[in-house]
Order: C-alpha cells, then sequence, then structure tokens
C-alpha cells in the first residue's frame, strides 16, 4: 500500500490543528473563570496535553485501536510504546498514510476529551486529584468508547454507528462525564463571573479554527470528503452562533457576545459526528438545533443546582447528543458513500442506531466516571480545602498568579 | 431539508430587525456614564 503525499501532508496538518484546540479550550474556560483561577485553568488543558501525549503512546493507543481483544470493547496490548506501529499505511484505519500519521492525529482528540470535562469541576479540584482523574478517565472511558467506535471490531462499529469525527467518543463521553464529576464534587464556595470576555472570545476563535482539522481531518484524504466536512463545520458553527445570539436576545433583552461564542462551540459540536455525512442543509438545521438545546440546556443548570461552572454539559452533551441523533436524521450516502442514510432519506434504521450508541455512551461514561471521582474521593480527595479555594487555585496549587496588575 | 435551512435563516433576520435592544443594566449606564 502506497504512502500518498497529499493525504499524509493534509493529515499532519490536521493533527497539528487539533493540538492547537486543547490550549485553545484553556483560554476559552480561562476567560469565563475569575481572575484567582485563571492559570490553573489553562494549566488544566496545557497539563492533559502533555500527559495524554505521553500515555497516548505508551498505552492508550493499543487500548483504543490494536485488534479487539474478541467482545467488541477493547484494544488489545499489542501495540503498546507503538510496537508494530510503524510508517506503513494500515489499511483498516488510512489506507493512504503512514499508520504513525494516523495515530498522531487521533493522539490529538484523546488529549483534548479529557480537557473538557475541565470546566465543569474549575475552581475547586485539587491539581494532585485531577493528574489522577485524567490518566484514569483517559484510560477506562476515553480509550474504550474510541475503540467501540472506531476500532477495528468495535461492537458500535459493527453496529453502524455513525460518528465522522467523535460526537460520542469526544463530547458525549465528556458531557455526561462533567455531568456526573459536578455533581459529586459539589458546588463552588462562591461562583465567579467571567474575568476576561477577550480570552474567551480568542478562545473560540482558536477553537473554530482547530476544528477544521477536527472534522475535515477526520476524512483522512485531501479530496471532496474534507471539503464536505470543512463547509459544514462553518457552516453549522455560523448558524449556532447567531441563533445562540438571538435566542439570548430574545430571552434576556440584549445580544449575548459570550453566547454567540458559546453558540458557535456548540455548532461545532453538533456537527463533529455529522460532518463526514451530511450536506450544507442539513448543517445549518444541526446549527440551529445545537444553538436552541444548548441555550435551553445551559438555562437548566441554576435550576439543577448542579454547579457545572463552565456548562460543559449543555455545551458538549447536549450538543454532541443532538449531533449523534441528527446524524440518524440528516446523513446521505450522497455526501459519503461509505456512510449510510438517516431518517429523512429512507432510512429510520440508522436512526435507532445512533440511539443505542448514545444510549450506550451515556451509560458508560456516567457510571465509570462515579467510580473514578468516588475512589479518588475517598483516597486523596478531589476538592482543595476551603481555605485554598479562597485563595485561589492559582496561588494555593501552583505558587503563581495571572496578573501583576501593580 | 432546504425549506428548512433558508426558513431558519430567515427567521433570524427577522428577529434581528424586530426585536429591540433592551435598555442597558443600571450599573453597566452608570460605568457608561463614568467612561464618558
Amino acid at each position: 500500500m502506497d504512502v500518498n503525499t497529499g493525504d499524509t501532508a493534509w493529515l499532519l496538518i490536521s493533527a497539528a490543528l487539533v493540538m492547537l484546540m486543547t490550549p485553545a479550550l484553556g483560554f476559552f474556560y480561562g476567560g469565563l473563570v475569575g481572575k484567582k483561577n485563571v492559570l490553573s485553568t489553562l494549566t488544566h488543558s496545557f497539563f492533559i496535553l502533555c500527559l495524554i501525549s505521553v500515555q497516548w503512546v505508551l498505552w492508550g493507543y493499543s487500548l483504543a485501536f490494536s485488534p479487539d481483544t474478541g467482545a467488541g470493547l477493547i484494544g488489545g496490548l499489542g501495540w503498546i510504546a507503538l510496537k508494530g506501529v510503524g510508517f506503513a499505511p494500515n489499511p483498516d484505519y488510512a489506507a493512504t498514510v503512514p499508520h504513525q500519521a494516523f495515530m498522531a492525529f487521533q493522539m490529538m482528540f484523546a488529549v483534548i476529551t479529557p480537557a473538557l470535562i475541565t470546566g465543569a469541576f474549575a475552581e475547586r479540584v485539587s491539581f494532585k486529584a485531577y493528574v489522577i482523574f485524567a490518566l484514569l478517565w483517559s484510560t477506562l472511558v476515553y480509550d474504550p468508547i474510541a475503540h467501540w467506535v472506531w476500532g477495528t471490531g468495535g461492537w458500535l462499529h459493527a453496529l453502524g454507528a455513525l460518528d465522522f469525527a467523535g460526537g460520542t467518543v469526544v463530547h458525549i463521553s465528556s458531557g455526561v462525564s462533567a455531568l456526573v464529576a459536578a455533581i459529586l464534587i459539589g458546588r463552588r464556595l462562591k461562583t465567579s463571573e467571567p474575568h476576561d470576555a477577550t480570552m474567551t472570545i480568542l478562545g473560540a476563535s482558536l477553537l473554530w479554527f482547530g476544528w477544521f482539522g477536527f472534522n475535515a481531518g477526520s476524512a483522512l484524504t485531501a479530496g471532496g470528503l474534507a471539503t464536505s466536512a470543512f463547509v459544514v463545520t462553518n457552516t453549522a458553527a455560523a448558524m449556532a452562533g447567531l441563533t445562540w445570539l438571538t435566542v439570548s436576545w430574545i430571552h434576556r433583552g440584549r445580544p449575548s457576545v459570550l453566547g454567540m461564542a458559546a453558540g458557535a462551540v456548540a455548532g461545532l459540536v453538533a456537527i463533529t459526528p455529522a460532518s463526514g455525512f451530511v450536506d450544507v442543509s442539513g448543517s445549518i438545521i444541526i446549527g440551529l438545533g445545537a444553538g436552541v438545546l444548548c441555550y435551553l440546556g445551559m438555562q437548566l443548570r441554576p435550576r439543577l443546582k448542579v454547579d457545572d461552572a463552565l456548562d460543559v454539559w449543555a455545551v458538549h452533551g447536549i450538543g454532541g447528543t443532538w449531533g449523534a441523533i441528527a446524524t440518524g436524521l440528516f446523513a446521505t450516502v450522497a455526501i459519503n458513500s461509505a456512510g449510510a442514510d438517516g431518517l429523512f432519506f429512507g432510512n429510520p434504521r440508522q436512526l435507532l442506531t445512533q440511539a443505542i450508541a448514545v444510549g450506550a455512551t451515556w451509560l458508560y461514561a456516567a457510571v465509570v466516571t462515579v467510580v473514578i471521582v468516588k475512589v479518588i474521593d475517598v483516597t486523596i480527595g478531589m476538592r482543595v480545602r476551603e481555605h485554598e479555594e479562597s485563595l485561589g487555585l492559582d496561588a494555593s496549587q501552583h505558587g503563581e498568579i495571572a496578573y501583576q496588575l501593580d | 431539508m432546504d425549506v428548512i435551512a433558508f426558513g431558519a435563516f430567515a427567521l433570524l433576520v427577522a428577529a434581528w430587525v424586530l426585536l429591540p435592544l433592551r435598555a442597558p443594566a443600571i450599573e453597566h449606564a452608570a460605568q457608561l456614564d463614568e467612561a464618558a
């Protein structure tokens, strides 16, 4: 099998684009927290870039993508430390690029997914607990779900579930886990207002930029499918940003700037699973749905009294679920012959398959996250002490502060 | 689906034309005064 240089260049560039998304997420979240927790919030993202980059090459990639161990639930250990993952293409995953390029691309997905969760427990979790949580969660939640959906022999893959770039694997898994973690860890002593909206807008813009690698890169080739994914990704993000802004205008009387940024991210989340299967009209409807549903989800937070500090569940849990279901509605083989038609194109069965994938991901992510958080809580404790939380995590956990204003 | 997509966008545009901008919150207005 020959390596195609164009495809390889596109995939490596896409991997770099997705890499940028994790520090971008740090800026997105960093602007939303109070000014004594900025560095710790940025660190959550930057640290995980380092941590999972090592975990992935040592054992994460093997668990997620090496040949199935028999039940469709997890890969084996045959590829630990990248043994057998070389420069020849692996036709099971990407027939025209070096296997290691595919591995590197997937690594960046594994990096950003646990980073998404950190918005739920911002401003109150100890760094030590966070380190253990991230490592356990990536190994016990992300790697198995990635195998189910994308791994050769994975059970959801075999069932025919469509997830082009990670609606279930990345967004539902992190969004649901965020909700569970926020419930178990409890509320902050005191909530804070966004300390720097410009930082959040910058983060959202960089996320949008990186998302072209996330979705269009998932075509794994540089051609028509990547182009289609690029166009629908941009369209859905734009439509969701416009929708969120408008809904907030109707609801609150003024168009919210931070809302528009959150809406664009919600649109990017929702189009992710569908980006290789839907046309541009489908992407507009998906963006519209994301803007409305995620906004409504965010309104539930104060009513449920769950302190999901930066609305990870509303944006990623609801957005990812809507996107996965919408894939079952709007997918068409006219866009991707390797996909399937959805309900609107005469195939109601695909909607059922998507619902099964959504339900399984919700259930598994929730249950395993409960176990992980509980185990950490009774051993080293998830939260910082009260005086440390009052002081702020930048000073209490890292001995540094973000701004010297005097 | 094309009709829904066009309709959704048209509704948004109509909303921007028709929606009033509510007066800024009191504390925000005070800040604006101060800045001026």
